[in-house]
């Protein structure tokens, strides 16, 4: 298993240099560069020149690359070109405000989801199921964003119950840091509610279709042990699969939640800095969504054996 | 003698898609004393595992039983509420499962499925329950059956699942055993251990069996009873000697008649021409790799094998689950790449053979549910091989219409889709789709074992017929010997990757000499008809017999073999 784990975290080395490679190359692709931006449109071409020079983004693409590569080898991630920032903290500090949201909210989204599932599947076709369903639909369907708006109209600016606007970190004030969280996690746990739910539905009901749950029951095992005992942790396996992509995707960053509630985390800065074209955070933002995509991955693959011991590492 | 189960005018009923019910079993009646081994044949779609289902209360979902009783020890099953049900479940009657690969559960050690029935059914402390599990599993003869317990079944081969299976079942000993096809997923070796092994521990605890099954040869030789099922309805019941072996009912009778035999479909009219097909020395590997660095693991499908088939012949390849018998009809096709060795069609190497050779040699696959793609219809999926051949497009659909009639079917079938037709029918599809590219060589892998005994005996007798008709040659690949028996020519004997023997058909059932070879004949309980009317059951008890010219025999196929001929054609293996 640490052999495994140490073997996939080697081939996930080729797979970073692509992305760098990648996101390096796709950004000066798109048109505007951060010297005019920050100087601003009236500035003439010789200050914008020395901006460029200051910059090293005269220098020609491949040099530029691999000086990128070098330092990064080294952990450093350089320096942001609007804030002077240096990138690796400020990354960390705002992937912590992103995996806060996103870890709660996929825990509370587990909590309700998977009893619903499995209770679906158990009870499929009946009008509970029937019930469960259309709640799933309609949490596949509507967009995070506009839930996110719905839930500040209803309970921030309606009821003042909670803060609409802002971010205070648990750290700082464990009440308020909570209070401010609700909401941003609220409206994930809807979304991820319905995929998740969806997921565990289908591979129970395939489960429940085998021949060891009717053997399970011809042995007289009660049906709520017959649910959890036998079927549950079989059909976990493909929902684990899901959930890990769930994961992968959203601590890459919520941006358009995070946009919404204004929250400092990873995908606001990533968007920001691509309106401001800061090419070093993009490019630092995006390997490091990389790694986290890869790291979940190889997570997912190392728990599976606990569900189905079928699988070797 | 006060029977143990009364089932009584039984009838269960399904939803038809008219909205109204199908009555799945009809009227149903039959009774099994304490101890007695109680046959419950029928083909598929009788209704005799939703007799067993019913039994437990355990009718897959829409099931609904509509009227009858089913008395067990003396208590009326019907009605009893589900507690109580649960509680006669496990513990008084116990039930198993055809495929021991699905009825286990993958994420539970061995040891906790084991323990489950009686943790639940009874006060024994968990020593206890240890101590009887490893006793039962060491009566099913299990290697190692304190080790068991922490192993996962995936670590098991099926037969040794299914004996696992009947420990757990039998432990808390109930009074009857419900065992739902329990061997027709195994081996004919394997089946016959299982066999033998689940009616001895069922006498020593004096527990009954209703066994299911579709295998006349099983029945009248572990059974005492029996009872035949037709389209939800019980046929006749009483003694085996009586019912199976003496029938008086047409449909029992037609049972019987369809079990392949030697020299069925009168005597053969094509003429074996010359060698079609020669395989020399074939070598086929499979490698994995985890990584993309890494060396991979190679595993020997077949090693060193020979064969050759004549114009007009049919070679029949049998062995069990593993012994390379798939992979040598894929690679012959062309489907599998050689790792050595050459295979040569019409004095063409395969692989030199392009896409002509493609149409020359055409193959039927076992399972007729997942071979035919299920968004075609008919026509187009026996019609497709066509498109590359020089047949004109103005022609095709009519050779396909008198294609599907040549194997049985209507030119109405043409716009069916495989959903709509039985397995028999299908399996008539495939066929079509074979023979409609006028091959020279036809590749049947299994083609008859995922079917009824009637419509296997139909299907066998079309090959014949297909095969006077237009003189192709079979390769028929089998593990089932009474098919080969009445199919083949000759027989090719596979096992662990290796011929070990190879004779004509009559060299291989009279006069079988490798130790392998026997066993196999050994373990198949016939059904013959006897000489003076009727049927008996002929089960063959073959000892070992010496290697000749002071060779002695190998056992493990990996090891190097020379084949050795003993009289014309007639080869076998021994230790090089």
């Amino acid at each position: 298993m640490l052999r495994y784990a140490s073997l996939r975290l080697l081939a996930t080395i080729p797979t970073l240099f692509l992305v760098a490679l990648i996101v390096f190359s796709l950004i000066r692709l798109v048109p505007g560069d951060p010297a005019s931006i920050m100087i601003g449109d009236s500035a003439d071409p010789d200050m914008i020149e020395q901006v460029r020079h200051s910059l090293g983004l005269d220098k020609p693409l491949p040099v530029q690359f691999f000086v990128w590569l070098g330092n990064l080898l080294q952990g450093d991630f350089g320096h942001s070109i609007s804030t002077g920032e240096d990138i690796l903290p400020a990354m960390l500090t705002r992937l912590r405000v992103t995996a806060g949201v996103v870890l709660a909210s996929i825990v509370v989204a587990l909590l309700f989801a998977l009893p619903a599932g499995i209770y679906a599947a158990w009870r499929q076709n009946s009008r509970v199921d029937f019930a469960i369903v259309t709640g799933v639909i309609v949490c596949l369907s509507v967009p995070s964003f506009w839930v996110g708006i719905l839930l500040m109209l209803v309970f921030g600016v309606n009821l003042h119950w909670l803060p609409v606007v802002g971010y205070v970190s648990i750290g700082d004030d464990f009440i308020n840091g909570v209070r401010y969280l609700i909401l941003p996690v609220a409206a994930l746990v809807l979304v991820e509610m319905g995929t998740v739910a969806r997921m565990t539905r289908s591979s129970t009901i395939e489960v429940l279709r085998l021949d060891y749950i009717t053997h399970a029951r011809a042995k007289g095992a009660p049906e709520s042990r017959v649910l959890w005992k036998h079927a549950f942790p079989n059909a976990f396996a493909p929902t684990l699969t899901v959930i890990g992509l769930l994961l992968g995707h959203m601590l890459g960053g919520v941006a358009v939640i995070e946009t919404v509630f204004t929250l400092p985390g990873l995908g606001r800065f990533l968007v920001d800095a691509i309106s401001s074209r800061d090419y070093p955070v993009i490019q630092g933002c995006l390997l490091l969504v990389a790694l986290i995509r890869v790291l979940v991955n190889l997570l997912v693959d190392l728990l599976y054996p606990l569900f189905d011991p079928r699988v070797r590492l | 003698m006060s029977k143990l189960l009364t089932i009584d005018g039984l009838t269960v009923s399904f939803p038809a898609p008219d909205g109204g019910r199908n009555e799945v079993v009809k009227q149903a009646s039959l009774s099994i004393a304490p101890g007695e081994v109680h046959g419950l044949v029928g083909e598929s779609g009788s209704g005799k595992t939703m007799i067993a289902r019913a039994i437990l209360g355990l009718l897959p979902p829409g099931g609904r039983i509509d009227a009858g009783s089913i008395k067990f020890d003396g208590q009326e099953l019907l009605g009893l509420d589900n507690e109580k049900l649960r509680r006669l479940r496990g513990a008084r009657i116990g039930m198993v499962f055809q495929e021991p690969l699905t009825s286990l559960n993958p994420a539970l050690p061995i040891g906790k499925q084991l323990a489950e029935s009686l943790a639940l059914h009874s006060d024994l402390s968990e020593a206890e329950i240890r101590k009887r599990s490893i006793e039962m599993l060491a009566a099913f003869r299990m290697p190692d059956p304190e080790g068991c317990l922490s192993r996962y079944p995936h670590e098991f081969s099926g037969g040794m699942r299914q004996r696992i299976m009947l420990a757990s079942v039998l432990l808390p000993r109930p009074a009857l055993l419900l065992a739902d096809e329990p061997t027709t997923a195994l081996d004919v070796l394997v089946q016959k251990q299982v066999l033998d092994l689940a009616s001895s521990v069922c006498r020593n605890l004096g527990t009954a069996i209703l066994l299911i099954t579709h295998d006349l040869g099983v029945v009248a030789s572990y059974c005492d009873e029996v009872t035949v099922m037709r389209y939800g309805e019980v046929l006749n019941d009483g003694s085996v000697e009586q019912i199976l072996l003496n029938p008086s009912d047409p449909y029992t009778r037609n049972l019987l008649d369809s079990l392949p035999k030697r020299g069925e479909g009168g005597p053969r009219t094509t003429a074996i021409g010359d060698e079609l097909l020669r395989v020399e020395n074939l070598e086929v590997h499979f490698a994995k790799r985890r990584f993309f660095w890494q060396a991979p693991i190679v595993k020997r499908a077949l090693a060193g094998v020979d064969l050759s088939i004549a114009k007009g012949e049919t070679v029949a390849v049998v062995g069990e689950s593993g012994s390379g018998k798939t992979t040598l009809g894929r690679t012959i096709a062309g489907l599998t790449k050689a790792a050595a060795g050459r295979v040569l069609f019409d004095g063409v190497p395969v692989e030199q053979g392009g896409r002509a050779l493609r149409s020359r040699v055409q193959m039927v696959f076992q399972d007729p549910f997942s071979s035919l793609d299920p968004r075609w219809r008919i026509g187009r999926i026996v019609g497709e091989g066509l498109r590359h051949t020089d047949v004109p497009a103005s022609r095709r659909a009519a050779l396909v219409r008198q294609t599907l009639v040549d194997v049985g079917l209507t030119e109405a079938h043409y716009d069916r889709f495989p959903h709509e037709l039985s397995g028999g029918q299908r399996q008539r599809v495939a066929i079509a789709r074979a023979v409609v590219m006028r091959p020279e060589l036809v590749i049947a892998d299994e083609p008859v074992s995922a079917l009824d005994v009637t419509v296997q005996a139909q299907i066998l007798a079309l090959f014949r017929d297909l095969q006077v008709k237009h003189g192709f040659s079979y390769l028929f690949i089998s593990h089932h010997l009474g098919v080969v028996e009445q199919v083949s020519d000759r027989v090719v004997v596979l096992y662990q990757g290796r011929v070990v023997e190879e004779g004509t058909r009559d060299q291989i059932f009279d006069d079988p000499r490798h130790p392998y070879t026997r066993a196999l004949l050994s373990a198949v309980p016939d059904i013959r008809p006897a000489p003076g009317g009727g049927w008996h059951v002929e089960a063959r008890d073959l000892e070992r017999v010496a290697a000749p010219c002071g060779r002695s025999f190998i056992e493990d196929g990996l090891a190097p073999v020379d084949l050795i001929e003993i009289a014309p054609g007639h080869r076998i293996a021994v230790a090089a």
